[in-house]
This record gives structure tokens, C-alpha cells and sequence, in this order.
């Protein structure tokens, strides 16, 4: 077993080898690039609502987060079984789009993956954490009234890969200075199992601001 | 360079004794000192600019994705990419064709460019794509590509960036995740183990030893953050894996020989550093004493168990035994002394400490090891100065403590010369015997 490990190591160079390599990293490169197009390109188109933050990456550089109406969802009111979700769970979420604003938002959320029904769609997304709603809801003006608030519920705080977004050196302010002049939308690929993708970005419900071509 | 000075003089004065000695011929001596001189120096500082040359070139790529130019197509960017990945391939196969058999700079540096351009690529398709977030997927992805790289030519230079690479998954992992502990580290880990044993590499070693070290600091982090152990508990475990890897370094093993003085240093090393802060941050709590005792007791007894068979092979004296299962019985009940005897507890490890300094210290004159003779010194001291600052303000008992620490130590020192002397003696006899 030794020897021929270190027949291996020793060995000089070989130069099938390093083609292989290199070869084998370019199939890994082409396979998520081709795995995203086909989502892209196949998925179950979804417009979600969201508010976007500026930071930056240090290795991708400029990006906005994006957080959704459907990062933070109620177990309580929306699973089946609220009490076995934790942070760290895989979790699928069943869209359905509202007739009037034309967005998609969450009817229900499973530990796996629901039947698929005709209108709906079913992203997939990992608990961050979970949040306990305040007991003693505050009475500030302008507030639901208590009794429509879920008092003491529990929320799951759900990403779903979809977060960030990149956009040119210098730009995430602009993208931020939209979102203050008004509403920003997602316009999202879902694919069969769950993963979602970002196509591209809408203000105001018009036309869109930045769409992303395939490559 | 120091380094290499001190060993040429070092060597100089050996080969001058043992030509006296008539061991080496004289006449050898200046062309082995001549070969000594004329190896190391020069590919070192070649090695260095290369590697330099290419880690540039890599902020390079990594800035042209960062700044994520529009006035070029999401096509035209991964090319550029994949040409300049597969052109430093192209460099390295035509190296390899024409004079670099094993280990060529120039070959490692241009393959070394290639899994780095692989690595920027990943970003530049996470960028492209909006995939955010999961950095570890992104990392684990580079750390296999330069994994199979280094297996697949072998290749030194991919073997040294996929070490580097596997804590840095690990650390994304928790970091995403903290509830989780990321035991799949040690499948990558121990092929770049397997993979530098086997080519017999000393300095992947170091690195290896330490890309452990950053995993236990993570694992570490996980035991107090997310199962909230105490701080005394997770250190006392610590310092009994850096033990097993100290016994380890020990044991004559083909696979593992290149790794010995690494094992044995960095080991060392973390046992002391480990032990030093133990009573610093005892907090007086078990929070879950079953599992603790459980988890102590296997690491104990592998420490046992390693340090056992060091022992067989002759590696170990009965000292080494003695202070080793020693150290193993105090870190294990540490938290529970800490627990029943408060302050007497720590004052009673401090003793221990001292002691293991001294003992660390005789061990490495006995090996001719230098480190271990100036870790024995520098935490004796460490341990003199905690002992001074805790007991500041109370100078009489500081005054008592070192009194009576350094009358026992005299005395040590008498007895173990007349041993010592003894033992000479013996072999003096022995000899003219014989």
C-alpha cells in the first residue's frame, strides 16, 4: 500500500496527468456554468419583493444583499409541524402568485420537497435561525392591531441562495438610490428541485433594470 | 539565511572533529563543505520570486473579477479565464517535455497559476451567476481541483495550496453553519497527509500540522459556542490532542517519518501553550460532565496508548513515560480539581507546569533538540511571570513561592548532576571493562 502511493508521489512529472487535471477542473467549470444556464433558461419564472443593502466582497467585489418577504416566514402559521423546525434545516417553500401585485409569495413551508400543483412553485432554502415574534407587542401608531399579530409565533429566517447580487464597481448605490425612490422586485428561475437563480431586476413593477443575459 | 549560516559552521566544526577523530578523511573536508555551500541558497530566493510572481498574478485575476467590468461579455471573461488556466497548463506540459523532470520551479509555478486561475474562475462564475452566500461550496470546489492536481502530476506547489485551502473550507463551513461540526475536513486532509508522506516532503508537514490546528481551533469555537462546554474543558481536551501528536511524532513509522519533527514541535508546542492558559480560564462549571469524561478518557487513553508504544520502540525514556502520563491525568481531572479545590487547584498546576518546563528542557538536551530546550525556558518564564502578576500586591508569598521553587530546583539540579556523574562513572567502568 505504501510502496505504491509512493510510486505515485515520487514519480516524475506526468504529463497525462497534469492534462487530466486540468481537464477535470474544466469539466467542473462547465458543469455548474451549463447547470445555471438550463435553470435560467427552464425554471419557473417567480417575482419576488425585496429591499437591497450595498456591501462589498473582497474576491467578487461589489454586490447588493438581497432580503425577501419570504426571508422571514411564520412556521406557525404556515407548517404543518412548526415546532420541528431549527436553524440549519433544509426547508421548501411553496410559492403562488398574487393575483394582483403579480408577486409570488409563501403559502406553505415542508421539511421535504411537496407535490407539485399547477400555479404553484417550490423554492428551496436552509434556516438560518428562528426568532420568537414579541410577547408584548409594542403599540406604536400606524401598527397591525394586536389581535391580527401573531403574538409569541415563531419565524424561520430562510436563505435561498439568491441573496446576493453582483453588479459593477461603484454602482450598488444606484441600485440602492432605486430602491428608495421606490419598489424593487426579483425576477427569479426556479427550477424542478428547488433552486432558485436570479434573472434579473425590476423597478416599480416597469420594465427591467438590469436583466442577465445567459453568458 | 542565518539558519544556513549557523548549520555551515556548525558543520564546519563537526567535519574538523570528526577528521581529528579520523571518522571523515580529511582530504574530503573542503569538497563537502564547498557542496554544503554551493546547494540551498540561490533556488531559495529564485523559489520565492517565482511564487511571488504568481501570487500577483493570481490578485491580478481575482481584481478582474472583482471590479466586474460590463464593457466585456459573460463569454469573453470565462475564456479569458480558461485561456490563461490552460495556457499555464500549456507552459507546464512544455517544461515537463523538455528538461523538467520532478520538482521544477518554473513547472510548479506555472501549474501552481493554473489551480489559481481554477479557484478565480469559481468566483467569477459565482459573480456571474448571483450565487451568494455559499463561499464553501466555492472553496471546496478549488480545494478538489487542486488536490487532484497535486495526485494526478504530483505537483508540490498544488499539494501547498489545497493544504491552505482545507481549513479555509472548514472555517466557511462554520461560519455559514456554526451548529455544525465539520468533521469532512479530515477526508481532504489526510489525501494531502497520505500525499506528502509519501513523497517524503518535510515542509508540507509543518503546514499540514498546521491546517490541523486552525480545524481544533474551529472545532474548539464549536464546543464552546454552539454546545457551550466550559473554556477549561475544551482547553484540557486540546492540550491532550497536541499531546497525541507530540507521542505520535515518536513512533517509527515509515509513513509518518518525514513528519517526526514536525509531529514532535508543533505537538509540544501546543501542549504547552495549551496547558499555560488552562487555569487562566477555568470557570469553575462543567456543563455536561458525561460527555466530557467520555471524550477526556478516549484521549487519554490514545495519549496512553501512543506514548506506549513510543516507549517499545525505545524512544521514549521512563521520564517521558512518567511526565506524559502525568500531564494526561491532570488535564483529564483538571476541570473537576477546578471544580472542588478553586485557587488550590490552579496554584497545584502551576507546580505541575514548572515542572513540565523543567522536564521539557531535559528532554530536549537529552534529544540534542534545541526548540524543545528553549519552549522548557521560555514557558518556565512565561509561568514565572504569571505567578509573579497573580501574586502581586501579596509580595511575601510571591517571595515564599519563588523561595521555595527555586530551592527545589537546586536541589534538583545537585541530584541530577550526581546522577549524572554516577551514571559516567559507570560507563567508564563499563568500558574499561569491556
Amino acid at each position: 500500500m505504501i510502496s505504491w502511493i509512493e510510486n505515485i508521489a515520487r514519480a516524475p512529472y506526468r504529463l497525462w496527468g497534469l492534462i487530466l487535471a486540468a481537464a477535470i477542473m474544466t469539466l467542473l467549470l462547465g458543469q455548474i456554468v451549463v447547470e445555471r444556464i438550463t435553470l435560467l433558461s427552464s425554471g419557473t419564472e417567480v417575482r419576488l419583493a425585496t429591499a437591497p443593502v450595498d456591501p462589498r466582497d473582497i474576491f467578487r467585489g461589489d454586490y447588493v444583499i438581497l432580503t425577501y418577504d419570504i426571508s422571514r416566514l411564520p412556521v406557525d402559521r404556515l407548517a404543518d409541524d412548526p415546532d420541528q423546525f431549527k436553524g440549519g434545516d433544509t426547508v421548501y417553500v411553496t410559492l403562488v402568485e398574487d393575483d394582483t401585485s403579480g408577486l409570488w409569495q409563501a403559502m406553505t413551508i415542508h421539511h421535504q420537497r411537496p407535490e407539485t400543483v399547477a400555479g404553484t412553485a417550490t423554492i428551496r432554502g436552509r434556516i438560518d435561525w428562528m426568532d420568537t415574534a414579541p410577547l408584548t407587542p409594542t403599540a406604536l401608531p400606524g401598527e397591525a392591531p394586536v389581535d391580527e399579530r401573531c403574538v409569541g409565533c415563531r419565524n424561520a429566517r430562510i436563505s435561498y441562495g439568491i441573496e446576493s447580487y453582483f453588479v459593477p464597481e461603484g454602482t450598488g448605490r444606484d441600485l440602492e438610490d432605486m430602491r428608495d425612490e421606490g419598489s424593487v422586485t426579483v425576477i427569479a428561475a426556479v427550477s424542478e428541485n428547488g433552486t432558485a437563480a436570479i434573472k434579473g431586476l425590476i423597478l416599480d413593477g416597469g420594465d427591467p433594470v438590469y436583466l442577465e443575459p445567459l453568458l | 539565511m542565518i539558519l544556513r549560516q549557523q548549520y555551515l559552521k556548525r558543520l564546519k566544526s563537526d567535519l574538523d572533529r570528526w577528521s581529528q577523530q579520523g571518522l571523515v578523511d580529511p582530504a574530503k573536508v573542503p569538497s563537502i563543505i564547498k557542496d554544503a555551500q554551493g546547494t540551498g541558497g540561490g533556488t531559495s530566493l529564485a523559489t520565492v520570486l517565482a511564487v511571488l510572481g504568481v501570487v500577483l498574478l493570481g490578485f491580478a485575476a481575482m481584481s478582474f473579477v472583482a471590479a466586474n467590468w460590463t464593457e466585456m461579455s459573460k463569454l469573453t471573461k470565462l475564456l479569458v479565464l480558461a485561456f490563461g488556466m490552460w495556457g499555464s497548463v500549456g507552459i507546464a506540459a512544455w517544461r515537463i517535455r523538455t528538461d523538467d523532470k520532478e520538482h521544477g520551479l518554473y513547472t510548479e509555478a506555472a501549474i501552481l497559476l493554473a489551480v489559481i486561475l481554477f479557484g478565480v474562475s469559481i468566483m467569477l462564475i459565482g459573480q456571474m451567476y448571483h450565487i451568494g452566500g455559499e463561499y464553501s461550496d466555492g472553496l471546496m470546489l478549488w480545494m478538489t481541483g487542486a488536490l487532484v492536481t497535486a495526485w494526478l502530476v504530483p505537483s508540490r506547489a498544488a499539494l501547498v495550496l489545497a493544504i491552505i485551502l482545507t481549513p479555509m473550507w472548514s472555517i466557511a463551513v462554520i461560519m455559514e453553519d456554526p451548529a455544525l461540526l465539520h468533521w469532512q475536513f479530515i477526508i481532504p486532509i489526510s489525501l494531502a497527509g497520505l500525499l506528502a508522506a509519501a513523497m517524503g516532503w518535510r515542509p508540507a508537514a509543518h503546514l499540514i500540522i498546521i491546517a490541523w490546528g486552525v480545524w481544533f481551533s474551529t472545532t474548539a469555537l464549536w464546543l464552546l459556542e454552539y454546545l457551550d462546554w466550559s473554556a477549561d474543558t475544551v482547553f484540557a481536551l486540546a492540550a491532550m490532542v497536541a499531546l497525541i501528536i507530540f507521542a505520535k511524532g515518536h513512533i517509527a513509522m515509515r509513513l509518518i517519518a518525514p513528519f517526526e519533527d514536525a509531529m514532535i514541535h508543533w505537538g509540544l508546542l501546543a501542549a504547552m501553550g495549551t496547558a499555560f492558559w488552562l487555569p487562566l480560564v477555568a470557570e469553575g462549571q462543567l456543563p455536561d460532565e458525561t460527555y466530557y469524561i467520555w471524550v477526556a478518557i478516549i484521549l487519554g487513553a490514545m495519549v496512553l496508548a501512543t506514548g506506549g508504544m513510543a516507549y517499545m520502540q525505545s524512544r521514549f525514556a521512563i521520564p517521558d513515560m512518567a511526565v506524559l502520563t502525568a500531564a494526561t491525568v491532570t488535564f483529564v481531572l483538571f476541570p473537576y480539581a477546578s471544580l472542588a479545590l478553586g485557587d488550590l487547584a490552579d496554584w497545584l498546576f502551576v507546580i505541575a507546569y514548572f515542572g513540565a518546563s523543567v522536564w521539557c528542557v531535559s528532554y530536549g538536551t537529552r534529544t540534542h533538540d534545541r526548540f524543545s530546550i528553549n519552549l522548557g525556558f521560555a514557558a518556565f518564564g512565561l509561568m514565572a511571570l504569571y505567578v509573579y502578576f497573580e501574586t502581586v500586591g501579596t509580595l511575601l508569598d510571591t517571595a515564599a513561592f519563588f523561595a521555595v521553587g527555586g530551592v527545589l530546583l537546586i536541589g534538583l539540579s545537585v541530584g541530577l548532576g550526581r546522577i549524572r556523574q554516577r551514571l559516567l562513572a559507570r560507563q567508564a567502568k563499563a568500558e574499561k571493562v569491556a
